[in-house]
């Protein structure tokens, strides 16, 4: 075998190892045995790759409120969450209401600072409206249980709230603005989530 | 609530559990499997916003499914199957080429002096990770399938002939030919790394 048949032969892989010409040009050839080596150095280190990169949280925490809203997590304290449908018709009076009554039940896990998720920064503003009375509620919740993140889901409670003003303000600006009406579900979706967590903290 | 965190619970036990709905259940088998998966699918489409939406596709694919699912052993291979798919069936959609097949046959000395390369031929005897994951970035996609279904994920080749639909020759000849472009392509970086040790700013 030459280095032109060595070269067509590699691609066969580990069956080669039982062809005595092969491993003989590999034996004697030093840049054919070189080139295996390093394919072969490649494809070891390849391996290492498998579980290299970590997902951020907020992958979980997509899932998880896809889970809650197909009914597939059914935590006891959260089945009366009815969230709504998140691509279905928009209507602000059937969402905006229920929704705000819904809230101190529902629950949907979030791990993880609204202030982290990169996709939608919402930065308090000096103006942060105050909490409303479930809000409130909530928040004695958690502190009941665990005092020293009381104000972290204060923290994340009023930037969710600012995040919802401004889609509001937005939307009323351009009431058929799609991205607006998007906007201003999502920002009622992440106020949801950080409820849900509050429940979970509340509950453990 | 916390009894999956503190208990050593195993995967047989988290499946029927997240089946009877407990979201702590479904949270251990997502965060038992979240790298294999996300990697898989940074690997395949180099983008991370994508790979979170085809990591977080697969596993509710799988999720929806899991109360037909039975038996321990399989559960990895039967996500990591569906986490393939979902990537597939992405690329298919982009209009991507999975594998290509009519790449113009080189001649014999060409092919030589590029597998050969110049004087200073051998890699080091370690590849540094980031240096070998960027060079993956750059293969052409039907190259860069075929090599991590199999080197990285260890998929054979008549699977991977099955996943992505072209023959175990083919899919031999792509992932031999994706190897000769990562080498060239990690001595490449090497001798820029070289140039400009590091460090050295402007
Ligand atoms: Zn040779």
């Amino acid at each position: 075998m030459n280095c032109v048949e060595f070269l067509q032969t590699l691609p066969e892989g580990p069956e080669n190892h039982g062809n005595p010409e092969f491993n003989h040009h590999l034996n004697s050839c030093p840049a054919c045995e070189g080139l295996a080596a390093d394919l072969d150095l490649i494809s070891r280190e390849a391996v290492s790759l498998a579980e290299y990169d970590d997902p951020p949280p907020r992958v979980w925490n997509a899932i998880a409120l896809q889970l809650r809203q197909e009914g597939l997590i059914r935590d006891p304290q959260q089945q009366v969450l009815q969230l709504p449908a998140k691509r279905r018709r928009w209507n602000p009076f059937l969402i905006a209401a229920p929704l705000a009554a819904v809230l101190v039940l529902a629950g949907v896990l979030f791990r993880g600072d609204l202030g982290t998720t990169p996709t939608r920064p919402v930065r308090p503003t000096a103006a942060a409206p105050i909490l409303n009375q479930a809000d409130q509620q909530i928040l004695e919740s958690v502190a009941a249980q665990t005092p020293e993140l009381k104000n972290a889901y204060k923290e994340n409670l009023e930037r969710v709230n600012v995040y919802i003003d401004h889609a509001e303000v937005a939307l009323k600006a351009n009431p058929e603005d799609q991205a607006a009406q998007q906007e201003l579900m999502d920002a009622y979706e992440q106020k949801n989530m950080v409820y849900a967590m509050a429940m979970d903290r509340a509950s453990e | 609530m916390t009894d999956l965190k503190q208990a050593k619970i195993n995967e047989a036990e988290a499946i029927e559990r997240a089946k009877q709905g407990d979201g702590e259940a479904f949270e251990f088998l997502y965060n038992l499997h979240k790298r294999r998966v996300y990697s898989l699918c940074l690997r395949m489409v180099s983008n991370p916003p994508e790979a979170e939406d085809l990591a977080q596709e697969a596993f509710l694919q799988l999720f929806r499914k899991i109360g037909q699912f039975r038996g321990e052993s399989a559960f990895s291979t039967w996500l990591h199957r569906m986490t393939v798919n979902v990537v597939l069936m992405k690329l298919r959609k982009k209009g991507l080429n999975l594998i290509s097949l009519d790449e113009p046959v080189e001649n014999e000395e060409d092919s030589q002096k590029r597998d050969f390369g110049g004087e200073d031929t051998r890699l080091a005897s370690s590849i540094d990770r980031m240096q070998l994951q960027s060079a993956i970035e750059k293969l052409p996609p039907g190259y860069k399938t075929v090599f991590v279904l199999h080197d990285v994920e260890g998929f054979e080749h008549n699977e991977i002939a099955g996943m992505v639909g072209c023959s175990v020759g083919n899919s031999k000849s792509q992932l031999h030919k994706a190897r000769l472009k990562l080498r060239e392509l990690l001595k490449l970086s090497r001798a820029e790394k070289a140039v400009k040790p590091s460090g050295a700013r402007q």
